[in-house]
C-alpha cells in the first residue's frame, strides 16, 4: 500500500453518500412542524432531556474538535487530556448545581444577548450580539479547511500527491547536482497538492450547500432531530476507531504508553510539566471551558431549546462525560498516530521534512492517515459517516445560532420596532446563507495556523472573556451596571492582537495561557470599576422586573 | 509519571464506560423525545394563535 494510500473503498463511499443524502431529505422533510420563530430558533423550547443530551453533544463534537484534539495530542501526548477531565468537570458542575443555566431557561429567551437587554439595556444587547457573531463566525472559519483535511487524508484522496511527494523524495540527492530538476520535482509537488485541496474544496462545497438546505428549510427542529441521528452514528464512529486503536497489533495500549514515555518522559503525561503546557494554560482551558460552557451561543441555545429549567440543568449533568470523550478520545487517536508514524519509515521520513521545511508537524495529516489505514474497509465507511456528522451537526448548530444573533440581537433591536415572526425566519435564512457563503471563501483561501486549538480558543475568548463576566455579574451582582457591562464587552476585543502575534508568541503555552488570564481579568476589572462609576438610573417600578 | 499513567488509564476506561452507557440510554429516550417534539409542536400549530 501507498504512503498516502487507504482502505476507503466504493463501498464506503456508497456508505457516506446514502447517509449524506438520507439526513439532508429528513430535515427538509421536517420544515411541516415549522409554525412560528420560536419554532423555527428553538424548537418550540420542546426537547426533552434525552434528545437535549444528544443534541448537545453532537454539537460539541466536530470535524474540527476532533482535527484540533488530535493535533494536539500528537504534538504533546496524553498531557491534553487534560482539557477533556476539565471539560467533564465543569460539565458536573453546572449539571448538579444549575449554576447560571437555571435561570437562563427561566426567562424564556431566544438568544443569550437578549438577557443582556433585559438584565441591562438595549446598547448592551447590540454590543454582544455583535462581537458574540463576529467572532463565532470567525471562529466557525477553520471549519471547513480542518473538515477537508481530515477527508483527504482519511479517504485517500491524498494519494494524489503522493507520486510527486515520492519523486521529490528521491530527488533530493540528485537536486545538488541539478537545480533544473530539484525545481521541476518541487513544481511537480506542489501541483499535485493543488489538486488535491481542489478535490477537497468541492466535496467541502457539496457538504455545506448540504447543511444549508436542511438548516434554512427546517430550522431548529431540523438541526436537533439531525443532530440525534449523527450523534447516535458519531457514537458508532468513535467507538469503530477506539477499537481499531487499541487493537491494532502495531499499536495498543501498552505500545503507545511505551513510546510516549520513551520518547517524551513526564512531559507527555503531566499537563503542569515545564515541557508540556504549564500551569498559567491549565488554569485559562477551566476559566475558558466554563464561560463557553454557558455563553457560547450554540452550546447556550441547547439551554434555551430544553423544555424547562430542570432539563437545561439535566443536559449539561448527562452531557459530562460527552464533554470528556469529544476532546479524550481524538486526542487519542494524536496519541495513537504519533506512534503509528514512529513505526513506518516512510512516514517518518515524510512528516520530519515537513518540520525541517517549517510546515508544522503534520499531525493534521497523520491522524486521519492513521485512521484510513488501521480502520478496515466498510467499517471506515461508517466511521467516516460519522465524522461527515461531525462535520454537519456543528455546521448546521453554527450556522443556526450565528443567524439568529444577528436577527434578534443586531437587526431587530436596531429596527426599534418588533418583526412579524415570518420578516424574522426570512431574514435568518439570508444570514445562514450569506454565512454559508463566507465560509466557503474563508475555508478556501486562508491559511490554517500552526496551533487550531489557540486560534480557536483566542478568537473565542474575544466575546466569552466579556460575556462571561456580564452573565454571572448580572445575575449575582445587583450593582452591575450597563456602563460596566459594555467596557467589559469591549475589554474582549483585547484577545483580537494575538491571533496576528508572530509564531513564537502563539505556540507558546505559557504566553497565551497568561494572555488569556489576563483578558478576563481585565474584563472584570472593567466590569467593577465602570459599574461603581456610573451606575444605571434607577427604573420604575413597572420596569424592575428582571430574569 | 507512574501515577500520571495510571489516572490517564483509568480516566480513559471511566470516561468512554458511562459515555457508552449515556449512548445507549440516550438512543431510545431520544428517539421517544422525537417522537413527543413532533406531536408538540403539531399540536400547537393546529392551535388557535391564543393557545401558542
Amino acid at each position: 500500500m501507498g504512503m498516502f494510500a487507504t482502505n476507503f473503498t466504493g463501498v464506503d463511499w456508497a456508505i457516506v453518500g446514502v447517509y449524506i443524502l438520507g439526513v439532508a431529505a429528513f430535515g427538509v422533510w421536517v420544515n411541516r412542524y415549522i409554525h412560528n420563530v420560536a419554532d423555527y430558533m428553538v424548537a418550540g423550547r420542546s426537547a426533552g432531556t434525552a434528545l437535549n443530551v444528544a443534541t448537545f453533544l453532537a454539537t460539541g463534537l466536530c470535524l474540527v474538535t476532533i482535527m484540533y484534539s488530535a493535533i494536539d495530542g500528537f504534538d504533546k501526548g496524553f498531557a491534553f487530556m487534560i482539557v477533556a477531565v476539565i471539560a467533564m468537570i465543569i460539565g458536573l458542575f453546572i449539571g448538579s448545581t444549575g449554576f447560571v443555566v437555571r435561570r437562563l431557561r427561566a426567562a424564556k429567551l431566544t438568544t443569550l444577548p437578549e438577557y443582556f437587554q433585559l438584565r441591562y439595556s438595549r446598547r448592551v444587547r447590540v454590543a454582544a450580539g455583535t462581537i458574540c457573531a463576529l467572532a463565532g463566525i470567525l471562529n466557525m472559519g477553520l471549519f471547513p479547511k480542518m473538515g477537508a483535511t481530515f477527508i483527504t487524508y482519511s479517504t485517500g484522496l491524498g494519494a494524489t500527491g503522493e507520486a510527486a511527494v515520492v519523486t521529490q523524495d528521491s530527488k533530493a540527492k540528485e537536486a545538488a547536482d541539478s537545480k533544473a530538476e530539484a525545481a521541476k520535482a518541487d513544481a511537480a509537488r506542489k501541483a499535485a497538492i493543488a489538486k488535491r485541496e481542489l478535490i477537497v474544496n468541492i466535496v467541502m462545497t457539496i457538504i455545506i450547500a448540504i447543511v444549508l438546505v436542511y438548516t434554512v428549510t427546517g430550522g431548529m427542529v431540523a438541526v436537533i432531530v439531525t443532530d440525534y441521528i449523527q450523534f447516535v452514528l458519531l457514537a458508532l464512529g468513535l467507538g469503530i476507531g477506539l477499537y481499531c486503536c487499541l487493537a491494532s497489533p502495531e499499536l495498543g495500549w501498552d505500545k503507545i504508553v511505551a513510546t510516549w514515555s520513551k520518547r517524551r518522559g513526564e512531559a507527555a503525561f503531566n499537563p503542569v510539566h515545564e515541557g508540556s503546557y504549564g500551569w498559567f494554560w491549565v488554569v485559562w482551558q477551566a476559566i475558558h471551558f466554563g464561560a463557553a460552557a454557558l455563553c457560547w451561543a450554540p452550546e447556550a441555545s441547547r439551554t434555551l431549546t430544553a423544555k424547562d429549567p430542570e432539563t437545561a440543568r439535566k443536559t449539561f449533568l448527562y452531557g459530562s462525560p460527552g464533554a470528556f470523550i469529544r476532546l479524550a478520545i481524538p486526542a487519542l487517536f494524536g496519541i495513537a498516530a504519533f506512534v503509528f508514524v514512529a513505526q513506518h519509515a516512510d512516514l517518518a521520513k515524510h512528516f520530519r521534512g515537513m518540520v525541517l521545511r517549517d510546515e508544522g508537524t503534520g499531525a493534521d495529516q497523520a491522524v486521519p492517515l492513521m485512521i484510513g489505514k488501521i480502520v478496515p474497509a466498510g467499517l471506515l465507511g461508517l466511521m467516516m459517516a460519522g465524522m461527515v456528522s461531525a462535520l454537519m451537526s456543528t455546521h448546521d448548530s453554527y450556522f443556526l445560532c450565528w443567524a439568529a444573533v444577528i436577527t434578534r440581537d443586531i437587526i431587530v433591536p436596531l429596527r426599534g420596532r418588533e418583526l412579524a415572526d415570518k420578516e424574522q425566519i426570512r431574514i435568518t435564512r439570508i444570514a445562514i446563507v450569506l454565512i454559508g457563503i463566507f465560509l466557503l471563501v474563508w475555508g478556501v483561501w486562508y491559511e490554517l495556523p500552526a496551533s487550531v486549538w489557540t486560534y480557536m480558543a483566542t478568537t473565542g475568548s474575544v466575546y466569552l472573556c466579556g460575556s462571561l463576566v456580564i452573565l454571572v455579574g448580572g445575575m449575582y451582582w445587583k450593582r452591575a451596571s450597563s456602563a460596566g457591562a459594555l467596557a467589559a464587552l469591549l475589554g474582549g476585543l483585547a484577545s483580537v492582537p494575538i491571533v496576528f502575534l508572530p509564531k513564537w508568541f502563539t505556540q507558546s503555552s505559557v504566553l497565551t495561557g497568561q494572555c488569556g488570564l489576563a483578558n478576563y481579568a481585565l474584563c472584570i476589572l472593567l466590569f467593577i470599576v465602570f459599574s461603581l462609576l456610573i451606575p444605571d438610573k434607577p427604573q420604575p417600578a413597572t420596569q424592575e422586573a428582571r430574569p | 509519571m507512574s501515577g500520571w499513567i495510571t489516572f490517564w488509564k483509568w480516566a480513559c476506561i471511566v470516561g468512554v464506560g458511562s459515555y457508552f452507557v449515556l449512548v445507549l440510554c440516550i438512543i431510545p429516550f431520544g428517539a421517544w423525545d422525537i417522537l413527543k417534539l413532533f406531536r408538540d409542536l403539531d399540536r400547537a400549530g393546529k392551535a388557535p394563535p391564543e393557545e401558542k
